[in-house]
Order: structure tokens, then sequence, then C-alpha cells
């Protein structure tokens, strides 16, 4: 007969054979956990080393796999009885609690201490507070690959444990649903930052789910033993660590900078609509962009920049060295911060000027280094209470140039203020 | 030809469940306890498989047969007894009576013509 191996994983595979309520596989294993304490007493009385009174202990109680499953089948009558009686439910809503909230508290506790962690790093190093956010997200997103396995397999396997397999395959359903939802977060807050590396995870964590649903219902099976899942969350653990590091290398040693200083890049106008965050027209000597660096589908349009409204008397557009780069959104609630005089950043405005309706400015980018990342945050003097302006109103389409627009006069539109 | 032991597994198939409802005849025992009492009492003869010991236990359980408790035991973790239910004992009259009915028809078979 083949070694039995450590009484640990002999009853790990007892439990991944039995597939019974969270409860009744507690006591089968507690039962045997108390068999093999008293076999292996007696035997090592009977002058058995501790290493073959266990083996032989083991040896005695058989395939783990059979055992296991010779149990599951002792108790199918009772199963039928309890799914009769509404037990199923119960036991599958006790199971899917079981298993997913653990799972999931595990996920965002986990990504959590990540993210305090990149803060860490980033105030210990200096670093700039945008890549703090991307590295937080990369790391969540990796981390999220290995538990939505985890979270998919335990909800689909704590259902599947019941007598109904209809409640299995609903189970599956949910998991990958809550997995989809998941993943969309990460693809939205991912892929305005770093879109191969977003594809990537969400690629890895979508097939996570699938394969975690479907493991849970039979149709493949990956067990890992405790060793390879040491490994397996070894690798994530440095995996996530170098997409880390990865993320705010450049910014710490100032090296291969994705966005090389471009002296021609100046803003020609912009605005805040609340549906699409900030938008304006920019003239790189290489055709028109938006301010989140996103071209437009139509380089002949070009979508005017705010105007504020002419009940205001005595607006003045503040005239900063150094324009504040929001990580957060610009939008009532939100916390945009101050401008900074000692910040650096590499937004620099050269001349704004306001009209009786409308605003305008220019805003000349040295260094852009993590652009994609930041919120353009327009502010201005109104009766000497600086307020951030922003719109409400239907973006309006231009027809014609940036610079064309910039001088033609808009109709004002209602704009909302942060005091 | 089979073994002499193997031959007294392969008897012993099917007669687990009633090795178990005799044991627990006479009180409430746990899964080692059984495997000891029924290698005790068949003075070595009957080691019964244990793992097969505990899917006999669990279907017994499942028919009512009988009940389980946990109890804290004096030298380590806690231990689950088994008592016999009166459906038990029922189920353990009606296994002696045929037990009783294959040992006499065997022995009718197995009984040579000078013997008769």
């Amino acid at each position: 007969m083949p070694d039995p191996g450590s009484r640990a994983d002999w009853l790990a595979a007892v439990a991944a054979a039995l597939r019974l309520d969270p409860e009744t596989e507690d006591d089968v294993l507690d039962e045997l956990q108390s068999h093999l304490d008293d076999s292996i007493e007696a035997l090592e009385r009977s002058g058995r080393t501790p290493r073959d009174a266990e083996r032989e202990a083991l040896r005695r109680l058989g395939d783990p796999a059979t055992l296991g499953r010779n149990i599951r089948k002792a108790q199918q009558s009772r199963k039928r009885l309890l799914a009769a009686v509404g037990g199923s439910v119960l036991g599958a809503a006790d199971g899917a609690v079981r298993g997913l909230v653990p799972a999931f508290g595990a996920y965002i506790v986990a990504t959590f201490v990540s993210m305090i962690g990149v803060a860490v790093v980033s105030s210990v190093t200096g670093t700039y507070p945008s890549d703090l956010e991307t590295a937080g997200l990369i790391v969540g997103a990796v981390l999220g690959v290995a538990l939505a396995y985890g979270a998919a397999r335990a909800a689909t396997r704590a259902l599947a444990r019941t007598a109904r397999r209809p409640l299995a395959q609903t189970a599956a359903t949910v998991a990958v649903a809550g997995g989809l939802t998941l993943t969309l977060f990460f693809f939205f807050a991912l892929r305005i930052h770093v879109t191969a590396i977003a594809l990537a995870l969400e690629a890895a964590m979508v097939a996570s789910w699938i394969m975690g649903a479907v493991a849970a219902t039979d149709r493949i099976t990956i067990e890992l033993t405790r060793r390879t899942q040491m490994v397996v969350a070894g690798l994530i653990g440095v995996l996530s660590f170098v997409a880390m590091l990865g993320t705010l290398a450049p910014t710490m040693s100032g090296a291969d900078d994705p966005f090389p200083p471009d002296p021609d890049l100046s803003l020609l106008g912009a605005r805040f609509p609340s549906d699409q965050g900030p938008t304006g027209g920019f003239d790189s000597g290489r055709g028109l962009a938006t301010a989140t660096f996103q071209p437009p589908e139509d380089p002949d349009t070009f979508e005017p920049v705010d105007a504020f409204p002419s009940s205001w008397s005595a607006p003045q557009l503040e005239l900063w060295p150094a324009l504040h780069v929001a990580t957060t959104s610009p939008f009532p609630g939100d916390d945009i911060g101050a401008p900074d005089p000692a910040f650096g950043g590499p937004i620099r405005v050269v001349a704004m000027e306001a009209g009786a309706d409308i605003w305008s400015g220019a805003i000349r980018i040295d260094d852009i280094r993590g652009i994609d990342q930041a919120w353009v945050v327009a502010t201005m003097l109104v009766d000497g209470e600086r307020v951030v302006v922003r719109s409400w109103s239907t973006p309006v389409t231009f027809e014609g140039t940036p610079w064309e627009w910039l001088q033609t006069p808009a109709t004002p539109t209602v704009v909302d203020t942060v005091r | 030809m089979p073994s002499r032991d193997s031959l007294r597994t392969q008897l012993l198939k099917g007669t687990t469940a009633m090795l178990v409802l005799e044991v627990l005849a006479d009180g409430e025992a746990y899964g080692y306890e059984i495997v000891q009492e029924i290698a005790g009492r068949s003075d070595g003869s009957f080691v019964v498989s244990e793992g097969s010991l505990y899917p006999a236990l669990h279907k017994l359980e499942a028919d009512g047969a009988v009940v389980a408790s946990w109890r804290e035991s004096d030298r380590g973790p806690r231990r689950r007894y088994y008592r016999i239910t009166p459906k038990g004992q029922g189920l353990l009259a009606e296994s002696r009576e045929q037990w009783a009915a294959v040992v006499a028809t065997v022995g009718q078979v197995s009984r040579r013509p000078a013997d008769a």
C-alpha cells in the first residue's frame, strides 16, 4: 500500500471527497481526528515510533478518498430528507455565507492592507500620489485573481454539498456574476492608467472566477497541496510587489518616463461635464487631444470650455504658479485639495483670461509624467471666494478649431460651485 | 483459493453493521472503542476494517438505528458516542435471525452425507 502521507494531507483528501454541508463535514473530520489520536496512541504504546504509528493508523483507515465517498453515500438518505424539508436551502444559504464572506472579507482586507503598504512606500520614497492609486489598484487586481478562484469555488462547493444540483449551478452563476462585477470595477479603474496590465489582469480574473465555479461543479478539479498553495501564495505576493514597484519605479528613478516633456503642449480650454470628467482642448503640435488625453473621434469637432453665470460679479481666474493636480474627482463632495505652492506639478498656467460670459486660458505643460492620471482643476475667485468651475450642461459641439472656439462668445450655462 | 484471512474478511463483509449494533447493544461507545471491542470479543479473529466502520456508523445513524452525541474526553479531543435506538434494537434482532438462518443453511449445505 502506498504511503498515506501526512495526517493533514490525509484529512484534506477525506474532506475533498466528503462534499457534505460544513457542519457535518466538520463533525466527520473531528471524529476521524479523534480516532487517529486513539489509534496512534495505542500503536505508540506497542513500541512504534510516532511517525510509524501515524502511518499505520492512517493505513488502517484506508484510502481517504474512498472513505470520504463512502461516508458521503451513507449520508444520502439524510440529505434527501433534509432537502425535502428545505434543509438544503438553509444549508445552501449558510454555506454560501460561510464560503463567500470569508473570501470576500479576506480579499477586501488584503487589498486595503496592500494599498496601505503602497502608501507607506510612497510616503517614504516621496513618490507621486497618482502612481499610488494605480499601484493600489494593481495590487488589488492581482490579489483578486487568486481570491476570485477561491471565492467562486467556496460558494459553489457550499451549495453543491446539498442534494439539489440546480442550486450548485445557480451558485456558479452568481459567483461568476459577482466576479464579473468585481472585474468590471477594476477594468474601469485601471484602464485609465495602464491598459495593457489592466487587460491582462482582467482576463486572469475572469478566467479565475470561471475556473473556480466550474471546478466546484466537478467538471474539472484543481486540488492544490499545502506546499503548492504556499508556492502560489508566494508567487502572488512577489507578483504584487513587482507590479507595485513596476508602477512606482519610473517615478522613483525618473527613468523611462513614458511622457517626456513636451514644451509645445498647451491647454486651449477645458470643461468638466459631470458624466465625462474633465475634457479640454490641447494643441500638442501633433493634433488635438482632450484633457484625458484621448483624441476626439472627429478631429474637426471640439467641445467648448465651460462658462460661468453672468450673475457672478467680479469673476477672476486665478493664476497659479502650478496647478494642483488632484487624484480624485473635482466634483462636489470630493476633496480636491488646495493649490500647493510648493508642488512643482507638471501643469503651469501661462495665461488665463475671464470675459463677461466665458473663461479661457492656456496652460503650458512642461512635464506631463502621469498626466493621464491627473484632473485639471479650474478655479477662480468670485467676489473674493474661490470656486471650482464645473458644468452640468449638455456638451455643446463646436464646429471649428479650438482656437476659433476660444475666440467665439458662448451662451452662458448653469454651473455648479464648490466653496 | 483465498487465504484464511481473506476468507474471513469476505465473510465479515456485510456483517459490520450487525457487529456494531451488537457492541452498542451493551452500551454506547465511540468508533475506536467499537473496533477494539469487536476485536476483543472475537479474540482478535474479527478485525473490522476501520475504513468501513465509519461509513457503516453513519449509515446506521442516517437510518435511525443509532444516535450520536459529542462528549468531551479527559484525554484529548471530543469523541462521538453512538447509542442504539429502539429501531436499531429491532434491526439487530432481525439481523441475528438472518444470521442464524444463514449459519443453519450453510451448515446444511456443508454437512456430509455421513454426518446425516
